[in-house]
């Protein structure tokens, strides 16, 4: 995944049109095929005024059933005909779709934790979800249907166009011995009006209507926020002050909604088409009674407009939802031309020492990128960890525990210094080839909602079961495992499934076996667990521990005293580090923060403080 | 009609409790002052409808005075000026309507909003525990929006059902043989209802049921995303997720093409209607005989589109009125909910002097049958603190919920000083007493936001005085903004130590009279738990304070310990007393706090691992085999040395051993 090259889209219409772009050839056909059935669609309003000329004056006869036949089968010929149509689009654009949400979702995975750090996961599933479907929304079928709409004002042009050039010869009404072609006139003027009204209007409202969607999102959030925290809302007496955020923002909300109404109330292109109906049926009447046309072009010309005037609905609209799917294209192209500023090295280093040295040479690390007051979560952080060593990692929260350990994950580069091992700057090396060598037990231990089995697993994507079953065993897992009614098979998360937090950190210790990596993070801080639970806990620990460095964070005493190095962070600066007896004499805070543990005063009465050192 | 979105036709069919008479009357009573406006709405849009009816006449008019000998421009003249009045008339009666509506629906939405809002905070506990918090948002958002469009539908159903009666009855005034002809449609258009009724509905169903998935699977995803970059795994991620996107393509293709159909067969029904007109109106006009003109005729053709569109929408608006009755159905279950736990008349202020808390017999029950607490007694003083401890579901944490009132006792009764909690205003009994929940809940917003919560009118110094005591300052200051660090999703860029810091901010800076903390501290290191310890010590010295605890430190500090099991009060007494009592105290304290401490832990571990051991050995004993020398060494390690161990346990763990391979 790491080497994928990103294609960055240029700009959002570029995004937008990406799809179409992609089928050149099916949406020039759909696109002829469109205009092919736009003409069908209008051409029965021509036949209507020539058969009730045939009645007027023939009556009926062959020439009458045929014209009525002709209609019945451009019926038809239009039914499949768009229905070709639609079909084309539906493909072209619904595989846009679905391609363009993987590729979305394939580079939101692959984009550094910074990214998912600063950027909120629900924004990111409404873009996923919501903003791709506008998009394609605003391909098929607004555009698809503005492309038909379009063309059938063409047509009606044409064809009122042609009626002129019938009467050319003799026109009715002239200007200084011009003829004045009324039906013309009255298209090619009063179509560009409509149109232009009909885009001011989706331009006017567009912007109403996404602050009303964000506000709805706000409105949302603030609610769900509330019902999820409602405890807390009632402990501290909150609720008129709740009641009254909620009803500033829902309050805002109405008067989006309202104005968004308002503005489409009163829809002025529907007035122009008025007019012109109003104008062809005018110049229309007169034409019949001077004899230049007969009543049933007439009826053609009027029936047309009507015909056209359908489209007062649906144009202002797809014009919108059009315009719209720019909007939601920018945004997610936003999204994706984010800048990582974890780059991957172009030649990746050979021969990485994954048992030797870790060394951290003067890192400095923040998760601030681009703010003001720069805070660290390190600052001028150094240490030598040996290969192979176990390592207890203390300090108060935000000290810089888990910051340690996302560096070394590679999840993070360092803002300033380095961070190698067996002498190789991280960097130089691959994440992937990273996570394979680092294996990580997390605090908060994540699973999937998949079967136990597939979550063990996910160490290792190739492990027989014989493998699980073992990698369980190791980790004290397999007896909680067993108890369940469909042991291995037994989804995470279903019909009630849970587990306590001592076995879900059991089973991400089995995980982490699976793996089996050359450096082994943990962040281990699950307290109030009774005697036996902490029993297999350990049991567990120092099994994956057993040939590897590992890191672990800890509160726990016996890992304090079992390790080779301990290492106390603290405001993100080395405070102090060494082994255990060490640190208790030549550690004033060592000594601080033990005491504080329970059962220590012993421990420290035997061991005298002797000053520091440095 | 309101602009929905691209899944705006879908509409839920869900079962309903209530009558359908039942809910349109609430529905139209919750009207209440929008009343006016969407009857005058309604009107506008009648009479509309209406103008629209007349407007093909006036075209009618038109085309036969063309068509008698000797008319003039004049007459027509008059006709043009009347129709574009018409149309001008109905174009502002149409605006007028969607104004009019606009504003009155809009208010009406936020109304209920603000109505279901307010009941949802107020309404009982137990009903927040028992729906998902998306779910009872979308009461809020989707059901009030669903309302909304329901008012609106009713209306159009109106007008539409006007627009439809009266293009009937003029095509029968104009001729009963055309009216009977244009008749041909509703075949067509009924065929249309009932294939998006029935195959629709399910494509639509299935396709959004595919597109949940997608979605669910992006947002589990999402949430794991540092699991799956620790463990390599984002390819098969990816892969899955393409599985699953290929399923929502092919469910929402089949949903596109029936979409994609619906135009071009209701055009083409439109075309045929044209063609039979034409063809059954050709023989009445033509002849000697004649009983209709042509221009009767074009009006046959126009009004058959107009009569067509109504019925299509009537029978597609049938799904938004079932989704809508359906979401006023939900609603009605949230406002008919009269909260338990309310205010009285007789409700008062919590007084000065009322403090020290009492329980008298209490026994509670979440579900009935199942009781909770049984018979709790006890008596806090004024300024004790006490610990209360137990096996996780003695009732420790009911314990807590009681005293905060998020639910009334079944019996018995719980008084602070002098005074029952149920006659304590709810707002006067939150102001006096605070909770520290167990598992930390932050509101998106600032770090600051969220300590002030606690106390609104908070100076940011005084916040940041409380931090530095607390020792929570230290972490704050090295986040990204510090205090204007946003937090977002519950707090996803914190520790769990780090969240519980900022909840025990909340609940010190509002500095209540009785402090109830429910393993406030669990999630912390031992260190800032004691400096989170020293300071509730100094800020909260000689308050009431119930503890939950789970460390040994805190248990012997409280001035009295309780001991709970299985919702009773089994033993209370001072730490060294119940210790010497040798009950279940001594159990507890021996299973879980005891290890906590380091000198024990050598023995500890010995008795645990032969209950252990003894408890998993499976009857089927392999071949005797050795220990690995492995295990020898991490026996050492674990402070056990192999040659103390029993010889019967020896073999029992060689009978481990030998039954793991």
């Amino acid at each position: 995944m790491a080497d994928k090259r990103r294609k960055k889209y240029k700009s959002a219409s570029n995004y937008m049109f990406s799809g179409l772009a992609k089928s050149p050839g099916v949406i020039f056909g759909a696109l002829v095929l469109t205009v092919i059935s736009s003409v069908l669609v209008l051409f029965p309003n021509v036949l209507l005024g020539e058969a009730i000329d045939v009645l007027d004056t023939v009556g009926l006869g062959e020439e009458f059933n045929t014209i009525i036949l002709t209609i019945f089968v451009i019926g038809v010929t239009y039914l499949v005909m768009y229905f070709i149509v639609g079909y084309s689009w539906a493909v072209v654009t619904l595989r846009w779709e679905r391609d363009a949400r993987q590729e979305f979702f394939e580079i939101l995975q692959d984009n550094s934790m910074a990214f998912h750090d600063e950027i909120d996961s629900k924004k990111l599933l409404s873009v996923a979800m919501q903003d791709i479907n506008w998009v394609r929304f605003s391909l098929n079928p607004a555009l698809r249907n503005l492309v038909f709409a379009l063309a059938s004002f063409g047509i009606t042009s044409i064809l009122l166009i042609q009626i002129d050039f019938t009467i050319i010869v003799n026109p009715p009404f002239t200007i200084l011995g011009f003829p004045l072609h009324v039906f013309s006139l009255t298209m090619l003027l009063g179509s560009p009006i409509y149109l232009y009204f009909a885009y001011r209007y989706a331009n006017t409202i567009e912007p109403v209507r996404r602050e009303k969607s964000e506000q709805m999102e706000e409105l949302t959030s603030v609610s769900q926020g509330v019902f999820r925290g409602i405890e807390v809302v009632r402990a501290f007496g909150a609720e008129d002050v709740e009641k009254k955020r909620f009803e500033d923002v829902s309050k805002t909300y109405e008067k989006l909604v309202a104005k968004e109404g308002r503005l489409a109330a009163f829809y002025i292109p529907a007035l122009i088409l008025i007019g012109m109906t109003t104008v062809a049926f005018f110049y229309g009447s007169y034409a019949v009674l001077e004899g230049y046309i007969t009543v049933g072009k007439m009826i053609e010309v009027l029936s047309l407009l009507i015909t056209i005037s359908g489209f007062n609905f649906m144009l202002p609209r797809m014009l919108l939802v059009l315009r719209g799917g720019y909007v939601n294209a920018r945004r997610i192209v936003d999204i994706l031309n984010w800048e990582d500023p974890l780059v991957e090295p172009k030649k990746e280093s050979e021969q990485i020492d994954w048992t030797g040295e870790i060394v951290f040479d003067n890192v400095s690390f923040t998760y601030n990128n681009g703010g003001d007051n720069v805070h660290y979560a390190l600052k001028d952080f150094s240490i030598r960890i040996p290969g192979g060593s176990r390592v207890a990692l203390i300090g108060g929260p935000g000290g810089g525990k888990s910051t340690i350990l996302k560096l070394l994950l590679r999840f993070y580069d360092p803002t300033e210094g380095c961070v190698s091992v067996g002498g190789t700057d991280i960097r130089q090396i691959r994440t992937e080839t990273v996570r394979d060598n680092v294996g990580l037990v997390e605090q908060d231990i994540f699973l999937f909602r998949m079967s136990i089995k597939d979550n063990i697993a996910f160490g290792r994507e190739e492990a027989t079961d014989e493998e699980i079953a073992l990698a369980a065993q190791r980790a004290q897992a397999e007896e909680f495992i067993l108890d369940l009614e469909e042991e291995y098979d037994a989804r995470i998360g279903e019909r009630g499934m849970t587990l306590s937090g001592g076995q879900r950190q059991r089973l991400a210790i089995a995980r982490a076996l699976i793996q089996d990596p050359k450096i082994l993070l943990l962040d281990d801080s699950v307290s109030a667990v009774d005697a036996q639970t902490e029993f297999m806990m350990r049991k567990a620990l120092s099994e994956v521990m057993m040939g590897r460095t590992s890191i672990t964070v800890t509160q726990r005493l016996r890992t304090l005293l079992e390790s080779d190095l301990v290492i106390i962070v603290d405001k993100g600066k080395l405070i102090a580090s060494g082994c255990h007896e060490d640190l208790l004499r030549t550690s004033k805070h060592y000594r601080q923060i033990f005491r504080r543990l329970p059962g220590a005063e012993q421990v420290l009465e035997t061991v005298a403080y002797e000053g520091d050192i440095a | 009609m309101a602009h929905r979105g691209p899944r705006g036709l879908l509409g839920h069919k869900e079962k309903r409790s209530r009558p359908v008479g039942t809910l349109l009357r609430r529905m139209f009573g919750y009207l209440g002052k929008f009343r006016k406006l969407v009857a005058i709405g309604a009107i506008l849009s009648l009479i509309g409808t209406v103008v629209n009816l007349i407007n093909p006449l006036v075209l009618r008019e038109g085309l036969t005075v063309l068509g008698l000998e000797g008319s003039t421009i004049e007459a027509v003249l008059f006709l043009v000026v009347f129709y574009l009045i018409l149309r001008i008339l109905g174009w502002l009666l149409n605006g007028g309507y969607t104004w009019v509506l606009s504003g009155a629906q809009a208010g009406f939405v936020q109304k209920i909003q603000q109505d279901v809002y307010n009941h949802l905070i107020d309404t009982d506990l137990s009903y927040h525990k028992s729906e998902q918090s998306g779910d009872v948002t979308s009461r809020v958002t989707s059901d009030t929006e669903s309302l909304g469009i329901g008012i609106q539908i009713f209306i159009d159903v109106a007008s539409q059902m006007t627009l439809l009666i009266g293009t009937f009855i003029v095509l029968v005034l104009i001729s009963p043989t055309i009216a009977l002809t244009s008749l041909v449609v509703v075949p067509g258009v009924v065929f249309i209802a009932v294939l998006f009724g029935t195959v629709g509905q399910k494509i639509m169903l299935a396709s959004r049921r595919a597109y949940g998935k997608v979605s669910g699977q992006i947002a589990e995803n999402l949430s794991g995303v540092h699991i799956a970059k620790a463990f390599n795994r984002e390819d098969e991620i990816a892969e899955k997720m393409l599985e699953l996107n290929e399923k929502a393509y092919k469910h929402g293709f089949r949903f596109m093409i029936l979409m994609s159909a619906l135009q071009p067969m209701v055009r083409s029904i439109g075309i045929f209607a044209i063609a039979a007109i034409l063809f059954v109106g050709g023989s009445l006009v033509a002849g000697t005989a004649a009983i209709l003109t042509t221009a009767d005729l074009f009006l046959g053709v126009i009004l058959v589109s107009n009569f067509m569109w109504p019925l299509l929408h009537l029978a597609m608006m049938a799904s938004q009125v079932q989704a809508s009755l359906a979401a006023m159905d939900r609603i009605s279950d949230v406002i008919e909910a009269e909260p338990a736990i309310a205010d009285t008349p007789e409700s008062e202020p919590l007084h000065e002097e009322s403090d020290g808390i009492t329980f008298r017999d209490v026994t509670f029950s979440y579900v009935e049958g199942t009781l909770v607490l049984k018979n709790i007694d006890f008596h806090i003083k004024p300024g004790e603190t006490v610990a209360l401890v137990g096996h996780t579901g003695a009732g420790k944490t009911t314990v807590a919920a009681l005293i905060n009132r998020f639910y009334d006792p079944d019996s018995g009764c719980i008084k602070i000083g002098d005074q029952d909690l149920r006659n304590i205003k709810l707002e006067s009994l939150h102001d006096n007493l605070s909770l520290i929940p167990q598992i930390p809940y932050l509101f998106d917003g600032t770090i600051i936001e969220n300590i002030r919560y606690g106390n609104a009118s908070a100076t940011n110094e005084e916040i940041k005085e409380l931090c530095r005591l607390i020792g929570a300052d230290d972490f704050i200051d090295v986040l990204a903004d510090g205090y204007d660090t946003y937090i977002i999703e519950d707090g996803k860029n914190l520790s769990a130590g780090q969240k519980q810091m900022i909840t025990i901010a909340r609940t010190m800076l509002a500095d209540p009279k009785i402090l109830i903390l429910d393993e406030a501290t669990s999630r912390l290191d031992a260190y800032s738990e004691s400096l989170v310890q020293e300071a509730q010590e100094k800020l909260f010295a000689g308050r009431t304070t119930i503890v939950i605890a789970h460390r040994l430190t805190t248990i012997a500090n409280a001035s009295r310990v309780f001991v709970f099991e299985q919702g009773e009060l089994i033993e209370r007494g001072t730490h060294e007393e119940l210790l010497a009592y040798g009950g279940v105290f001594k159990n507890l304290y021996d299973t879980y706090y005891a290890h906590q401490g380091i000198t024990e832990i050598t023995e500890d571990i010995a008795s645990v691992a032969s209950l252990e051991v003894s408890r998993t050995v499976s009857a089927s004993g392999g071949g005797s085999m050795e220990i690995p020398p492995e295990a020898i060494e991490k026996m050492r390690a674990m402070g056990m040395d192999p040659e103390d161990i029993p010889p019967e346990m020896m073999e029992k763990i060689r009978e481990r051993m030998s039954s793991r391979k």
